[in-house]
C-alpha cells in the first residue's frame, strides 16, 4: 500500500490529489488539503482511477499491415515511423492533445523541429483565445493567482461561464455568495435561476457587443481606473470613445443598466471576472476577450481576471509551445499536409468538424497515432505507439493559475506503453540526435533552459527527494505571472469588431450554444473510460425553453430533432425555464452525432476556433 | 484488563511486536499536510497529532476499488478470487479516531446485512485489531462530540489509547486486546493513579473544547417527519457540484457499484468500486427511468439516510460520527454539520 501525492490530470484546475496504490495497481485518488486547505476534488478527481485497466487502453505497438493493425516490437513501430517522417513530402504536423505532461510537449516539439515539423495543440474551451488576449492586453500568460480570490470575492462577473463546467469555481462563487458576495452573470440565459445571482442575458450572436459597451460607459463616465490611464494606448482608446457611440438597438443592456454595473465594479474592493469557455468558445472569442480585458483593465480589474478553467488543460502546452503553437482545427486543414502524428488525443471525437477531418485523414500518407487508448483516430493510423496515463509517469503540469505541479508515478506501465518523451527520443535517435534527457527531472531542467519563464524552478525543487508538492497558488513554483508584472497595453477597437454574426438565415431562426457536464469531458481521451463517469451522462441532451417544447408537442425527455446548416440530430430533450424561447443549450457527448453539430469559426488571426452560437431549428422528430 | 501505559519512545517495539500475527497499519504523513493510514514501518514515524486521515479507515476494509473474483471463462463460469479478497494477514489498526472507529461498527453492522452478509468485508472488520487514539483536542470540522462518537469512547475497539505526554495510556477491552498486549508485555506498565488522574482530566477537557456543534435532534425530527419544504430542498442542492465526495470521506457510507470489465479473452474482473447516492446515474434504472433524477432529491435522500429516525431505527444510530471530513470535502456547503443548522435556522 503506498500513497503518492499527484495532480488531477482532468483539467486547468490540477487539484492536488493522493493516489492509492496496492500491489501494482491503483485502487484510488482521494483529495489533499493542498496549499488552500481545502480537500475537494470533483467527480473526475475522485474517479480516476479505473481507466489504466480498461479494455480500451493500448499496451502494445502497432503497425498496419495489409489493411489491419497488427502487434509489432517497438523498434519495428519505431523504425516505421521514422522512415514515414524522413519521406514526408510537406512539413509533418504533430497534434499534442491537452493533457501532456510539460516535458512531454517538450520533447514532441524537439522531434518536430528535429524533423522539420509543426505542432498544433487541442483546444477544448478557448485556451488559446484566452491565452492571446491576456498576452496582447496585460503581457502576461496568466490571470488570477489562485482559486480563494474568487471565494474572497466581493463581487464576481461570470461571463460565459456554464457553472456546471467548473465545480472548483463553481463552489468559489458559492463561498463568495454565502459570505455576502455579489454575483452577476453575463450568459444567455433570460434569468439566472433561484441561486441568487443578476442576469445579464446576451443574445448569442451579440456576445461582441459586451465589452464595447462597458468600454463606453467607463469611458464616458470618466471612471477608468487610474493605472489604466496611465497605460499605453489609452488616450487613443479615449478618443475612439468619445468620437463612436457604441449604443443602437439593444434591449439587453441599456446604457443605464452597463452604467449601474460598471459602477458597481469600478467600486467593488475585491472584484473577480471570470471568462467561461461559453465565452471563450464563442465565435470570434479572440477580439472579444481582448476587448473584454481592455474594459477589465479600465475598471481596475487587471489582475483580477480569470479565464477558461473547465476543460482546458493546456496551459503548460502553450507554454512550451510558445507561438509555435497552432490549434489543431487549424493546421489539419492546411494544404499539402500528408504527415500527421497524433498524441495525447482523439482528434477524430474531439473535432467539430469529424466528417471534414476524417476526409483529410483519409487521403494523408501516414497518421501516427501515440496515445493510451483506442478512440476513433485509431482507424486512420498506420502506425500506433502505447503512452501513459499520469498515474503512470513522472512530470509536470501547469494548472491555469500558473503554478507548475508533479504528476507521479504511482503504478507500473502496462505492456509496451511508455511516456511520449521517451517515444520522441526514441524516433529522434534515428535521426541522429543522440542526446536526450533520461530522467524526469533532466527532461524538466532540458525544459526550463528553453521555457524562460520556467527558468526560475529548481528541478530539485520540483524532483528533490523531499520536492515540494506544490498544490494551486504554492509560491515559488509557478512561471513569474501577474501582480506588479503585467505591461497593459490598451488599443482602441480596431475594424468591425461589434459586428454580429446572426447568419440571416430564416431557415434556423435559433441559436444553440453549447453547456458542459462535468462527467462529459473528454480531456486525453482518459476520463471517458471511467465507468462513474461514462454512466453520469449517457446520452447528449438539449435544453430548450419549455414552451418550445409545449409548442412542438414535445415533452421534456423525449426526442426532438435539431437541425443546423448542413446538420441534424436526434437528441433528448430537457425544459430549462431559464432560457428565452430562440436559444438551445446542447450538452452533447463526445463522438455522438449531435456533437458534429458544432460549428468551426476561426478567428481572423487563426489562433483559435470558436464553436459556437449555431443557427438551429427545432422540430419533432 | 486495568489500564496500562506505555512510553512513546517505545510505541514502535510495540507496533513491531504485532507485525508477526498482524499487517500494522498507522497514521503517517504523506506530501506535507495530509494524513492516511499507510502501512506501519520502523522507519517512518507514527504521527500522534494529526486531526483526522483524508479517507477513513474504510478503505482498508472496503476499498474504493477492489477484484470480487475472476470469471476465467465465462462459458465454464470458472471464477477464481480476487486479488484483494484473500488478504495475508488480519490488520492492526493504531491511531484510530473515535468517530473511526464507530463509523466502522457501523460498516460492520450494514454488510452484515438483513438477510445477506458479505463475509470479505465482515472477515477483514472482525478480524482486526482497532486501537484507537483518543482526541486531545478536536479539529475545526469535528463534531463527534454531538454523534455520540467521540471524541473518546467506552465501546467499540480492541485498545484505547490516550496520549499523555511522554506515554500513552491503554484502556483494554477484549481479549483481542488483552492478547496484544499480553505479547509486548515487557514493554506496558500499569496505569498509576496520577496516569489515571490525568487521563480523565484530559477526557473531560476535550469534550468542552469543540467549536463546532450539529444539530442532531433538531435535524433528525424535521427530516423524519417530512417537515423540510420541498423548495428547501431545491435551493440547497443548486449548491451541489455532484462530486460524491461528501459519500466517499464519510466513514459509515458504504455505496458501491459492480462491473464486469474484460481482463484478456474470454475473461472478465468483476469489480467492486465506491459510489455515491449525489451521483445521477447511482439510481437510474436500465429502462432509463431515474426515480432521483433531481439533485435535490438524492440530496433529499442522503440525509435522510443519515439522520431519520427510519434508519436509526435499522441501523442503531445516526449515519453520521461526526469526523467533520464532509465539512472539508463538500463544494457546496451542504455538509452535515452545515446543513443541520440550516435545517434548524431555516425550517422550524
Ligand atoms: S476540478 Fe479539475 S482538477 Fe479538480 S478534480 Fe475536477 S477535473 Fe480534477
Ligand atoms: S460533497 Fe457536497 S457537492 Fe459533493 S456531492 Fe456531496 S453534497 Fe454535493
Amino acid at each position: 500500500m503506498a500513497f503518492h501525492p499527484s495532480t488531477c490530470p482532468y483539467c486547468s484546475c490540477a487539484c492536488a490529489l493522493l493516489l492509492h496504490e496496492e500491489n501494482g495497481r491503483l485502487l484510488g485518488s482521494y483529495p489533499r488539503a493542498g496549499a488552500d486547505g481545502r480537500a475537494e476534488l470533483c467527480m473526475r478527481g475522485w474517479n480516476c482511477t479505473s481507466s489504466e485497466s480498461h479494455p480500451d487502453r493500448l499496451t502494445a505497438p502497432m503497425v498496419r499491415n495489409a489493411g489491419r493493425l497488427v502487434r509489432a516490437s517497438w523498434r519495428e513501430a519505431v523504425e516505421e515511423i521514422a522512415s514515414r517522417l524522413g519521406s514526408a513530402a510537406s512539413p509533418p504536423l504533430f497534434a499534442l492533445g491537452p493533457t501532456l505532461a510539460n516535458e512531454d510537449v517538450f520533447a514532441v516539439r524537439r522531434l518536430a523541429r528535429r524533423v522539420g515539423g509543426r505542432v498544433s495543440t487541442t483546444d477544448l474551451s478557448g485556451v488559446q483565445a484566452a491565452r492571446f488576449a491576456l498576452r496582447q492586453v496585460l503581457g502576461t500568460g496568466y490571470g488570477l493567482p489562485n482559486l480563494e480570490t474568487v471565494a474572497g470575492a466581493d463581487l464576481i462577473w461570470l461571463v460565459g461561464v456554464d457553472l456546471e463546467d467548473c465545480p472548483q469555481v463553481a463552489s468559489r462563487v458559492t463561498q463568495a455568495r454565502r459570505d455576502g458576495g455579489a454575483v452577476v452573470r453575463f450568459d444567455v440565459y433570460a434569468s439566472a435561476g433561484g441561486d441568487g445571482s443578476r442576469m445579464v442575458a446576451m443574445p448569442p450572436d451579440e456576445f461582441g457587443r459586451l465589452p464595447l459597451i462597458l468600454q463606453q460607459a467607463v469611458i464616458v463616465a470618466n471612471l477608468a481606473d487610474p493605472e489604466a490611464r496611465a497605460a499605453a494606448g489609452f488616450e487613443d482608446l479615449t478618443r475612439y470613445w468619445q468620437a463612436e457611440p457604441a449604443g443602437g438597438d439593444r434591449a439587453w443592456l441599456s446604457d443605464e443598466a452597463a452604467l449601474a454595473l460598471v459602477r458597481e465594479f469600478r467600486f467593488a474592493r475585491r472584484p473577480v471576472a471570470v471568462l467561461g469557455s461559453r465565452w471563450l468558445t464563442s465565435s470570434r472569442a479572440e477580439e472579444n476577450t481582448v476587448q473584454l480585458l481592455q474594459a477589465l483593465v479600465l475598471l481596475g480589474a487587471a489582475n483580477h481576471v480569470l479565464t477558461a478553467v473547465g476543460e482546458a488543460n493546456s496551459w503548460g502546452s502553450l507554454d512550451v509551445l510558445g507561438a509555435e503553437a497552432r490549434p489543431a482545427e487549424l493546421a489539419w486543414r492546411e494544404a499539402g499536409l500528408d504527415t500527421l502524428v497524433v498524441v495525447g488525443d482523439d482528434l477524430v471525437r474531439h473535432s467539430p468538424c469529424a466528417a471534414a477531418l476524417t476526409e483529410t485523414l483519409d487521403r494523408l500518407r501516414t497518421v501516427v497515432v501515440i496515445d493510451r487508448f483506442a478512440g476513433d483516430t485509431l482507424r486512420f493510423a498506420d502506425v500506433v505507439l502505447p503512452s501513459c496515463t499520469s498515474a503512470e509517469t513522472d512530470g509536470t503540469t501547469t494548472n491555469v493559475f500558473g503554478a507548475v505541479q508533479r504528476w507521479r508515478r504511482a503504478v507500473p506501465l502496462p505492456g509496451d506503453c511508455c511516456p511520449e518523451r521517451l517515444w520522441a527520443s526514441r524516433i529522434g535517435r534515428l535521426f541522429g540526435v543522440e542526446e536526450w534527457p533520461a530522467t524526469a527531472a533532466s527532461w524538466f531542467d532540458a525544459m526550463r533552459y528553453e521555457v524562460e519563464s520556467y527558468l526560475p524552478i529548481l528541478p530539485e525543487r520540483m524532483y528533490g527527494e523531499n520536492d515540494a508538492v506544490s498544490a494551486a497558488g504554492d509560491d515559488g513554483l509557478g512561471p513569474p505571472r501577474v501582480a506588479g508584472q503585467t505591461r497593459v497595453r490598451l488599443a482602441a477597437p480596431a475594424g468591425d469588431v461589434a459586428s454580429t454574426d446572426r447568419g440571416q438565415d430564416a431557415a434556423f431562426p435559433m441559436r444553440m450554444v453549447l453547456g458542459a457536464h462535468v462527467a462529459n469531458w473528454s480531456t486525453g481521451t482518459v476520463s471517458q473510460r471511467e465507468e462513474l463517469l461514462r454512466r453520469e451522462i449517457p446520452e447528449s441532451t438539449l435544453a430548450a425553453a419549455p414552451a418550445v417544447l409545449e409548442t412542438l408537442g414535445v415533452k421534456p425527455g423525449w426526442t426532438a430533432k435539431v437541425l443546423v446548416p448542413g446538420g441534424e440530430a436526434t437528441v433528448t430533450t430537457r425544459a430549462d425555464l431559464r432560457l428565452p424561447p430562440d436559444v438551445l443549450v446542447l450538452v452533447p457527448l463526445g463522438g455522438s452525432p449531435p456533437a458534429q453539430l458544432r460549428r468551426c469559426c476561426p478567428g481572423p488571426g487563426g489562433r483559435s476556433v470558436g464553436v459556437q452560437p449555431i443557427p438551429a431549428r427545432l422540430e419533432r422528430a | 484488563m486495568r489500564p496500562m501505559t506505555i512510553l512513546e519512545s517505545v510505541l514502535p517495539s510495540f507496533l513491531a511486536a504485532l507485525a508477526g500475527d498482524y499487517r500494522v497499519v498507522a497514521p503517517q504523513r504523506v506530501g506535507g499536510a495530509d494524513v492516511v493510514y499507510a502501512d506501519w514501518t520502523d522507519d517512518v514515524p507514527v504521527d500522534l497529532d494529526f486531526v483526522n486521515t483524508v479517507v477513513p479507515p474504510k478503505m482498508l476494509f472496503f476499498p474504493a476499488r477492489e477484484t470480487l473474483f475472476h470469471i476465467e471463462d465465462p462459458r465454464h463460469a470458472t471464477l477464481s478470487a480476487g486479488q484483494e479478497a484473500g488478504a495475508t494477514k488480519p490488520l492492526a489498526i493504531f491511531g484510530l479516531r473515535s468517530c473511526d472507529a464507530t463509523g466502522l461498527a457501523f460498516l460492520e453492522k450494514f454488510f452484515a446485512g438483513r438477510g445477506f452478509e458479505d463475509d470479505t468485508i465482515l472477515a477483514r472488520i472482525r478480524s482486526a485489531l482497532t486501537m484507537t487514539l483518543a482526541c486531545r483536542e478536536p479539529g475545526a470540522d469535528c463534531f463527534c462530540v454531538c454523534c455520540e462518537a467521540g471524541p473518546w469512547l467506552t465501546a467499540g475497539f480492541d485498545i484505547q489509547f490516550s496520549d499523555l505526554g511522554d506515554r500513552l495510556l491503554a484502556d483494554v477491552r477484549t481479549e483481542k486486546g488483552e492478547a496484544a498486549i499480553a505479547a509486548a508485555s515487557s514493554l506496558f506498565t500499569l496505569a498509576t493513579p496520577e496516569d489515571l488522574d490525568a487521563w480523565s482530566r484530559q477526557l473531560t477537557k476535550v469534550d468542552a473544547t469543540f467549536e463546532r456543534r450539529s444539530f442532531m435532534a433538531a435535524g433528525t425530527r424535521r427530516i423524519s417527519l417530512g417537515r423540510i419544504p420541498q423548495e428547501k430542498w431545491e435551493h440547497w442542492a443548486e449548491d451541489c457540484r455532484g462530486c460524491g465526495g461528501c459519500c466517499f470521506v464519510c466513514p459509515t457510507c458504504s455505496c458501491f457499484t459492480v462491473t464486469d470489465r474484460p481482463s484478456g479473452d474470454d475473461a472478465f474482473d468483476r469489480e467492486r468500486q465506491w459510489d455515491a447516492c449525489l451521483y445521477e446515474g447511482f439510481t437510474r434504472e436500465a429502462s432509463g427511468h431515474n426515480p432521483r433524477a433531481a439533485k435535490a432529491e438524492r440530496l433529499k435522500r442522503r440525509f435522510f439516510h443519515k439522520m431519520s429516525y427510519q434508519y436509526i431505527d435499522v441501523m442503531g444510530r445516526h449515519g453520521c460520527v461526526g469526523c467533520g471530513r464532509c465539512v472539508a470535502t463538500c463544494m457546496g456547503g451542504l455538509d452535515i454539520s452545515t446543513l443541520l443548522t440550516r435545517i434548524h435556522d431555516e425550517c422550524p
